[in-house]
C-alpha cells in the first residue's frame, strides 16, 4: 500500500492523471485516517470512490454479446435515415434518366393523333369562341375529362378514333 | 494508444472484429457512466448497448483529430440522460444499509478500514435522485470519472461556467443530504468550511487551479 496522501490531495484535489488518481483512490478506500481528512472539507467527495466499484462481469458480457450479435445480423446499420436518403437518391436518378432519355431519343416528338387534327379551315380571329363543338362519332372507349377555370369550362376527349 | 487508434480506424472501415475489441476496451467506462447517471444496472446495460450500436453506425464520421473518449462520453451521457428523463427521473428504490456505520466512511479513523463500496453505491443512488439529470451527469463525470471541467464542457456542449455551476449545485445538494441522512458518518465539522468562508473551500481552490 502507498503511504498517506499528500496534504493537497487530502484537501480534495486528487491527481488529474488517471493512474495517479486511481492509486490515490485505492489508498482512500482502505485508509480511514486519510479518508477522514479527505472528507473533512467536502464529505460528498466520498462518492469519488465509486470509481473503484466493480461492475458485474455478467452485465459487461451481456453488453458485448448483444452488440456483437446485432452487428453480425446487420441490425446496427445502415441507419434508417441513410435508407431514406438512398431511396430518394435512387428515385431522383431514375427520374433524371427518364427525362434525359425522352429528350434525347431521336424518334421522340410531340405528336397529335390524326383524328384530332383539324380538318376544317383554321378559325379566324376569335372564331371558335362560343361555338358549339359537336361530337360526330366516338366508336371506341374514349376518355373524357372536363374541368372549370372560373367561368370557362374545358372538356378534353381522349380517343384515337375520334372524328369531329 | 496506438493500438486504440488502429482499432478505431479499422472499426470505422467496417471491421466487425476490431469493433468488438473496441467494445471490450471501452465497455467498463460506458457501463459505469451510464450506471451512475441512470442509477440502475439494467438501464445501464440497455443504454450501453444502444451507445455501442450507435457508435458502430456513426464511427465512419468520427474525426480522428478529435479525442475519441470525449466523443464516446458525449454519446453515453446523452443517451443516459435521455433514458433518465424518459423514466421520469425516478430510479430504483434501494434499501439503505441497516447499520449506516457499515459504510465505514470514518467510523474508526484511527485504523486501516476498507470502505464498503456496495453500500456507498446504494447511498449515492438514493441521494442522487435529488439531482437534476445534468447536475448528476456533471457530478459523475467530475467526481467519479475524474474528468476536468473543460472536457466536461466539451462532452455536454455547454460552457465551462455552466459545468462549474452544475457541479457546485450537485455537491451542495449531496452534502446537505449526507448531513441530513448520515450525520453520524461524517467527520466532525465536515462541510462547515464550504459555506461563507472566503477562499476556504476546495471549490474555490480548484477553480483557481
Amino acid at each position: 500500500m502507498m503511504g498517506h496522501l499528500a496534504p493537497e490531495q487530502l484537501r480534495g484535489m486528487l491527481p488529474s492523471e488517471a493512474a495517479a488518481r486511481r492509486e490515490a483512490l485505492h489508498h482512500l478506500a482502505v485508509c480511514a485516517p486519510c479518508r477522514a481528512r479527505f472528507l473533512q472539507d467536502a464529505p460528498e467527495r466520498v462518492f469519488a470512490l465509486l470509481a473503484l466499484a466493480p461492475l458485474p462481469e455478467t452485465v459487461l458480457d451481456e453488453v458485448s454479446d448483444g452488440v456483437r450479435h446485432a452487428v453480425a445480423q446487420g441490425r446496427a446499420k445502415p441507419p434508417r435515415r441513410a435508407l431514406w436518403w438512398a431511396a430518394a437518391a435512387a428515385a431522383a436518378l431514375l427520374l433524371a434518366v427518364g427525362v434525359l432519355w425522352q429528350a434525347w431519343s431521336p424518334g421522340w416528338e410531340v405528336r397529335t393523333p390524326l383524328a384530332l387534327q383539324p380538318r376544317l379551315p383554321a378559325p379566324q380571329g376569335e372564331a371558335g369562341e362560343g361555338e358549339e363543338v359537336r361530337l360526330l362519332a366516338s366508336p371506341g372507349d374514349g376518355q373524357l375529362v372536363d374541368f372549370e377555370i372560373g367561368e370557362v369550362k374545358l372538356v378534353m376527349i381522349f380517343d384515337e378514333r375520334l372524328e369531329l | 494508444m496506438g493500438d486504440e487508434a488502429a482499432l478505431i480506424r479499422a472499426a470505422a472501415q467496417g471491421d466487425a472484429h476490431a469493433f468488438e475489441q473496441l467494445v471490450r476496451l471501452k465497455r467498463d467506462r460506458v457501463v459505469r457512466t451510464a450506471y451512475q447517471v441512470t442509477g440502475d444496472l439494467e438501464d445501464a446495460r440497455d443504454v450501453a448497448q444502444g451507445v455501442f450500436l450507435r457508435l458502430w453506425r456513426v464511427l465512419p464520421t468520427f474525426d480522428p483529430k478529435r479525442r475519441f473518449d470525449t466523443w464516446l462520453y458525449r454519446i453515453t451521457v446523452n443517451a443516459a440522460i435521455d433514458h433518465l428523463r424518459s423514466r421520469g427521473g425516478r430510479g430504483v428504490e434501494l434499501p439503505l444499509p441497516e447499520d449506516p456505520s457499515a459504510l465505514g466512511f470514518v467510523s474508526n479513523p484511527s485504523a486501516e478500514e476498507r470502505l464498503d463500496l456496495a453500500a456507498l453505491q446504494r447511498v449515492f443512488q438514493r441521494l442522487a435522485e435529488g439531482l437534476a439529470p445534468r447536475q448528476r451527469a456533471v457530478f459523475v463525470l467530475r467526481e467519479i470519472e475524474g474528468l476536468e471541467t473543460p472536457e466536461i464542457a466539451r462532452i455536454l456542449e455547454v460552457s465551462e461556467s455552466t459545468v462549474r455551476n452544475h457541479w457546485m449545485q450537485a455537491r451542495r445538494i449531496l452534502r446537505e443530504a449526507l448531513e441530513r441522512d448520515y450525520p453520524g458518518l461524517l467527520p466532525r465539522g465536515a462541510g462547515a468550511r464550504l459555506e461563507g468562508k472566503p477562499g476556504g473551500g476546495p471549490e474555490r481552490e480548484e477553480e483557481r487551479a
